[in-house]
C-alpha cells in the first residue's frame, strides 16, 4: 500500500527534508506502507491539499496551521501576538494539553494529527526605519497574509496592513508601495527580500506550526502496528525538523545580516509594550472561537 | 490509471469529441481505475481556475473586444496606412504593422484575426487574390501571441511554475516579434513585386501622417503603459490586463466617442464564452494532470529522456520536433497542460534556460496555430474570408516557413530571445 | 444526409425554457465579468493613489473568475465553439459521423450530469468551512460548478433532441 502526501513546501525546506526522513525510517520497519512524496505544489496549492486529504484523494499533507483554520477555528488560540518568546515554549504548548485538544477538534473533523513541525517565528523586516520601539510600528505600510487576526494584530498596533499576493511582495517593496513585510528569517532569504528591505528585525510577533495530518478513515483502515510504525517514524521525522528548522532559521538570519541587513534586537521593555498594545486581541479571539481555549493557552504560557 | 487515461482520451479525441470532454471522460475514467476518489475531479477543476493570474486572459480578451467596439483599430489602419500604404504590396504592410501594433495591445492570435480580418479583407481583396490577403491577417494576427501581452505566455508560464515569470517572457518575445514582423513585410513586398499588384494611388504626404499619428497616439501608448506597467513591476500582468480593459473604456468613451454603453455586456459576455473555452481545457486536464503526477510519470518520462541523450542541444531539437509535430494536430492550449509540467522540468535539469526554453516551447505552438490539418488561425480566416482551407494553405505556407526559420534562428542564436529580458533583470 | 427530427411542441418549449436559462446566466456572467474588472483596476488605483488595499479583493476576484468562466463554459457549448480534431471524421460516411457525434454528445451529457454530482458532494462537504478572509461559507467556489454541470446537461440534451451535428467545419475554432 503506498500512502501519498502532497504539500506546498519547496523541495529544500526541512518540512520536506523530514518527511523524507519520515519516508526512509517507516521503510526501515517491518511494516509494508509505500511512502510517496508530492511537494512544491505538485499535487496543487495548500488549499487543495487539504480537501484532498479530506476527501481521501490523498493520504496526508503537512500545511502551515493557519490552512486549517477556517475547518477548525479554535486552532487560531495560537495566534495570540507577542505570545512565545522563545521556540521551546510553542513546542511544549503543542505537545501538551492544548495540542490534544487540537488533535480532538481536528479528529472530529476527519484528520488525524501526526504531529506538529516548526514553520517559525514570524519577524518584521521594512525599509523606513528600524523599529526600536512601540511607536516605530505606527504607520508603517506593511504585507501581511489574509488572516483577520493577523491584520487586526497590526492594526492594533497603529501599522498600516495591506494584504497582496505572496508573488507581487518583492515588486511592491521595490516600488516603494508598501513598506515592509512579515515572515520567517528563512522565508525572507530565499525570497530574497533583504534586496528590497533595510531593516530587520527580531519581532518574533506570531509563531507559526506546520502540521502533519492525515484521513482519518484511511488511518484507521490501517492495522494496529501500520499504525504504531506510521506514528513512530513521523515522531523521529518531527525531532529531527524541529532541531533543523532551527539551525536554518539562525543561519538565514545571519545571511540576511551579512548581506547588509540592519538587524536591531527589540528590547525585553519593547515587546512587553507591544504586547500591551495589542491585547485586545485576546478578547477578540474569546469572541470569534471561544474563550476556553484561548484561556486554556494564555493560563499555560503565562499571559496576563 | 495512466496509460488508461492514456488510451481513452486518443480514443475520445480522434473520433472528434471536444478536447475538453475528452479529457474530462478520460480523467473520469482514469480515477475511477486508479480507485481514487471521484471528488478529484470537481476539486481540480475549481482550483485549476480559482487563479489570479489566469484572470488575465479574459480581461485581455476584454480589452481586444473593447477597443474593436470603440472604433481604435480603425484608427490603427488609418495611422499604418498613412505610413506604409504607399509601399509595394501597400494593403498587406498595413495589415501587418496594424497587426503588431494591436498585438501590443492584445494577448491573443485568434482575436487579432478576426479583429484585423474584419476590418481589412473586404479592401484587401480590391487589389490582391482572398488566399494570399488571408495569409497576410494571419500571419499578423500571430505576432499577436509573440509580441506582448500574449495569453500563450501567461498559460505557459502557469504551467512551468515559478522558474518563468511572465514578464521575463513578455521581454523574450519582443525582438523575435520585430524579426517576424520585418520579415513578413519583406515576404508581402517580394510577392507583392513579383505578382505586379498595384500601388496604391495615395502619394505619402507628411501632413497626413502627422494628422493620422495624432490620432492613434493614444492607442500606440497603450502598449507603453500596459507591457511597460507589467514589465516594471508596477503591476501584476492580471492587473495590467484590467488596466487595459479601462484604458480601453476611457478612449471608446472620451476620445474616439464610438463606444456605446450597449456595446458593453456582449463583449464581456464574448470574453467570458472565449475565456471558458480555454478555462475548459486547463480545468478538465488539471485532473490528468493530477493522475499522471500521483503515477509518476513526469518523473519518469524524464528519467525516460535524460536515457536518450545527454546532450541538451539534441533533447532540445527533440522536443522541437514534438512541438512542431503537435501543433500540427493540436490546439495550443491543450497541449500547454499537458505538455510544459512534464517537459519544462526536464529542460531545467539539462540546464536549458528556462526563459529561452519557454519562449521557444510558445513560438513553436503559435506558429502551429497556421500548420494544417488543426490550425485555429486557418479556420478563423477561412471564416472570414469565406475561402477553402486549400486555398488560404496555398497562399500561407511562404508565411509558415518564414516563421520556422525565425525559429531555428532563435536555436542557433539564442541571445535574440535572452538578451532583453536579461538586460531587463529577468 | 440523415434527417432532422421534426421540432415537437415539447422540444419547442424545452428550447424556450433553455433560452431564458441562457439570459439569466447572461446577465450572471456580464456582472461577474464587470464586478471582477472593477474591483482588479480598483485595487491598483487604491495602492498607488491612496495606499491602501482592500483585504479581501484579490479572493472576491478571484471568484467573480470562477463563477464567470464555470457560467460561461454551457453558453459555449450552446455555440458548438468547442475545440475538437476532425482529420478523421472529416472523411467519414455523414452516417457514420452521425451516430459517432450522437455517442460523443450523450458521453459529454453524462460528463456533465456527473460533474453536476460530485459538484454537489463538494459544496455538502465544504459547507461549514468558511472562506479566509470573508464569513461566508466556503462551498460558494463550487455552486457555479454544480450550475455549469446541469445548465451543460440541459444544452447537450437540446442538441441530442433536435439531433443536428455540426458541419464539421463548425466544430473547430
Ligand atoms: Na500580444
Ligand atoms: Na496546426
Amino acid at each position: 500500500q503506498t500512502l501519498r502526501f502532497g504539500s506546498n513546501f519547496a523541495l529544500d525546506h526541512s518540512s520536506t527534508k523530514a518527511m523524507e526522513v519520515f519516508k526512509s525510517e517507516l521503510a526501515k520497519t517491518d511494516v509494508d506502507l509505500d511512502v510517496n512524496l508530492f511537494p512544491a505544489l505538485q499535487l496543487g496549492g495548500a488549499q487543495e491539499n487539504v480537501d484532498q486529504v479530506r476527501s481521501g484523494a490523498i493520504a496526508g499533507t503537512w500545511i502551515g496551521i493557519s490552512y486549517l483554520s477556517r475547518i477548525v477555528p479554535e486552532l487560531e488560540a495560537v495566534s495570540i501576538p507577542f505570545a512565545f518568546a522563545e521556540r521551546q515554549q510553542a513546542f511544549d504548548l503543542i505537545d501538551g494539553a492544548v495540542g490534544e485538544k487540537f488533535n480532538a477538534l481536528l479528529a472530529e473533523k476527519g484528520f488525524v494529527a501526526l504531529g506538529y513541525m516548526e514553520l517559525g517565528f514570524r519577524n518584521v523586516t521594512n525599509s523606513k526605519r528600524p523599529l526600536n520601539s512601540a511607536s516605530d510600528f505606527e504607520g508603517l505600510k506593511i504585507r501581511l497574509q489574509p488572516n483577520e487576526t493577523h491584520l487586526a494584530t497590526f492594526r492594533a498596533l497603529k501599522a498600516n496592513p495591506i494584504s497582496m499576493d505572496v508573488k507581487e511582495i518583492y515588486s511592491a517593496m521595490q516600488q516603494g508601495v508598501i513598506d515592509g513585510q512579515e515572515n520567517p528569517y528563512s522565508i525572507i532569504s530565499t525570497n530574497r527580500f533583504n534586496e528590497v528591505q533595510t531593516y530587520l528585525s527580531d519581532s518574533q510577533h506570531f509563531y507559526d506550526y506546520i502540521v502533519v495530518v492525515v484521513n482519518k478513515d484511511s488511518f484507521e483502515r490501517l492495522s494496529a502496528s501500520e499504525q504504531a510504525a506510521v506514528k513512530a517514524s513521523m515522531t523521529t521525522a518531527i525531532n529531527w525538523q524541529r532541531e533543523q528548522a532551527a539551525a536554518d532559521d539562525q543561519a538565514a538570519k545571519q545571511a540576511l545580516i551579512d548581506a547588509g541587513m540592519v538587524f536591531t534586537p527589540l528590547t525585553a521593555e519593547t515587546r512587553a509594550e507591544l504586547r500591551q498594545r495589542s491585547s485586545g486581541i485576546v478578547d477578540m479571539l474569546k469572541q470569534k472561537i471561544g474563550a476556553e481555549i484561548v484561556e486554556q493557552v494564555t493560563t499555560e504560557l503565562a499571559i496576563d | 490509471m495512466s496509460v488508461a487515461i492514456i488510451i481513452v482520451f486518443v480514443i475520445l479525441a480522434l473520433i472528434g469529441m471536444p478536447l475538453a470532454f475528452a479529457l474530462g471522460s478520460a480523467s473520469l475514467v482514469g480515477l475511477f481505475i486508479g480507485d481514487m476518489s471521484l471528488s478529484v475531479l470537481p476539486q481540480r477543476m475549481m482550483h485549476a481556475i480559482d487563479n489570479f493570474p489566469l484572470m488575465a486572459i479574459p480581461l485581455f480578451m476584454l480589452a481586444g473586444e473593447l477597443m474593436v467596439a470603440a472604433g481604435i483599430l480603425q484608427r490603427l489602419v488609418d495611422f499604418s496606412n498613412s505610413l506604409i500604404g504607399r509601399v509595394h504590396g501597400g494593403l498587406a504592410h498595413v495589415a501587418i504593422i496594424a497587426g503588431m501594433v494591436l498585438a501590443a495591445v492584445s494577448g491573443a492570435a485568434v482575436a487579432s484575426a478576426s479583429a484585423l480580418g474584419s476590418a481589412l479583407i473586404p479592401s484587401m481583396r480590391k487589389q490582391y487574390d482572398s488566399g494570399y490577403s488571408s495569409a497576410v491577417i494571419a500571419s499578423a494576427a500571430n505576432l499577436g501571441a509573440i509580441i506582448p501581452p500574449s495569453n500563450a505566455m501567461i498559460v505557459y508560464a502557469l504551467m512551468a511554475g515559478s522558474t518563468v515569470s511572465v514578464g521575463g517572457l513578455f521581454m523574450a518575445g519582443v525582438i523575435p516579434g520585430i524579426i517576424l514582423t520585418v520579415g513578413f513585410g519583406a515576404l508581402a513586398s517580394l510577392i507583392a513585386w513579383r505578382r505586379q499588384y498595384p500601388l496604391n494611388e495615395a502619394k505619402i504626404s507628411l501632413k497626413v501622417i502627422a494628422s493620422k499619428t495624432v490620432q492613434a497616439l493614444p492607442i500606440l501608448l497603450m502598449p507603453i503603459v500596459v507591457v511597460g506597467g507589467i514589465v516594471a513591476g508596477a503591476f501584476t500582468p492580471t492587473e495590467g490586463a484590467a488596466i487595459a480593459v479601462v484604458y480601453a473604456l476611457v478612449m471608446g468613451f472620451g476620445v474616439t466617442k464610438e463606444l456605446k454603453l450597449s456595446d458593453l455586456p456582449t463583449a464581456m459576455f464574448h470574453a467570458a464564452v472565449t475565456a471558458a473555452m480555454v478555462g475548459a481545457l486547463i480545468a478538465f486536464a488539471a485532473t490528468i494532470t493530477f493522475a499522471f503526477t500521483i503515477d509518476l510519470v513526469p518523473m519518469r518520462l524524464a528519467a525516460w529522456i535524460q536515457s536518450l541523450t545527454d546532450n541538451p542541444h539534441i533533447f532540445l531539437m527533440l522536443v522541437m520536433l514534438l512541438l512542431l509535430a503537435v501543433g500540427m494536430f493540436i490546439e495550443s492550449n491543450a497541449a500547454y497542460i499537458m505538455l510544459v509540467p512534464l517537459l519544462a522540468p526536464v529542460a531545467q535539469h539539462f540546464g536549458i534556460d528556462p526563459l529561452l526554453f519557454g519562449f521557444l516551447f510558445v513560438f513553436n505552438l503559435v506558429i502551429g496555430m497556421m500548420t494544417p490539418p488543426v490550425g485555429v488561425l486557418l479556420f478563423v480566416m477561412c471564416g472570414v474570408s469565406k475561402i477553402g482551407l486549400n486555398q488560404l494553405i496555398r497562399s500561407a505556407w511562404p508565411f509558415i516557413l518564414l516563421q520556422y526559420v525565425v525559429l531555428v534562428m532563435c536555436i542557433l542564436f539564442p541571445d535574440i530571445v535572452t538578451w532583453l529580458p536579461r538586460q531587463l533583470g529577468y | 444526409m440523415t434527417k432532422y427530427a421534426e421540432p415537437t411542441s415539447a422540444l419547442t418549449r424545452f428550447s424556450q425554457l433553455l433560452t431564458w436559462l441562457d439570459k439569466a446566466s447572461f446577465a450572471a456572467i456580464v456582472a461577474a465579468m464587470a464586478l471582477m474588472a472593477l474591483l482588479v483596476s480598483v485595487q491598483v488605483i487604491l495602492r498607488y493613489l491612496f495606499s491602501a488595499s482592500i483585504d479581501s479583493a484579490a479572493e472576491i476576484s478571484r471568484l467573480l473568475f470562477v463563477w464567470a468562466i464555470f457560467l460561461a463554459l454551457p453558453q459555449g457549448i450552446a455555440r458548438g465553439i468547442h475545440v475538437g480534431i476532425d482529420a478523421l471524421t472529416s472523411r467519414m460516411p455523414k452516417s457514420v459521423y452521425h451516430w459517432i457525434w450522437r455517442f460523443t454528445t450523450a458521453l459529454s451529457l453524462v460528463l456533465m450530469l456527473i460533474l453536476a454530482w460530485l459538484a454537489l458532494d463538494a459544496i455538502a462537504d465544504k459547507w461549514q468551512q468558511m472562506m479566509p478572509t470573508i464569513n461566508i461559507t466556503a462551498s460558494v467556489y463550487y455552486f457555479p460548478v454544480l450550475i455549469c454541470g446541469l445548465h451543460g446537461t440541459l444544452h447537450l440534451l437540446l442538441l441530442l433532441c433536435q439531433d443536428r451535428p455540426p458541419a464539421v467545419q463548425e466544430i473547430i475554432e
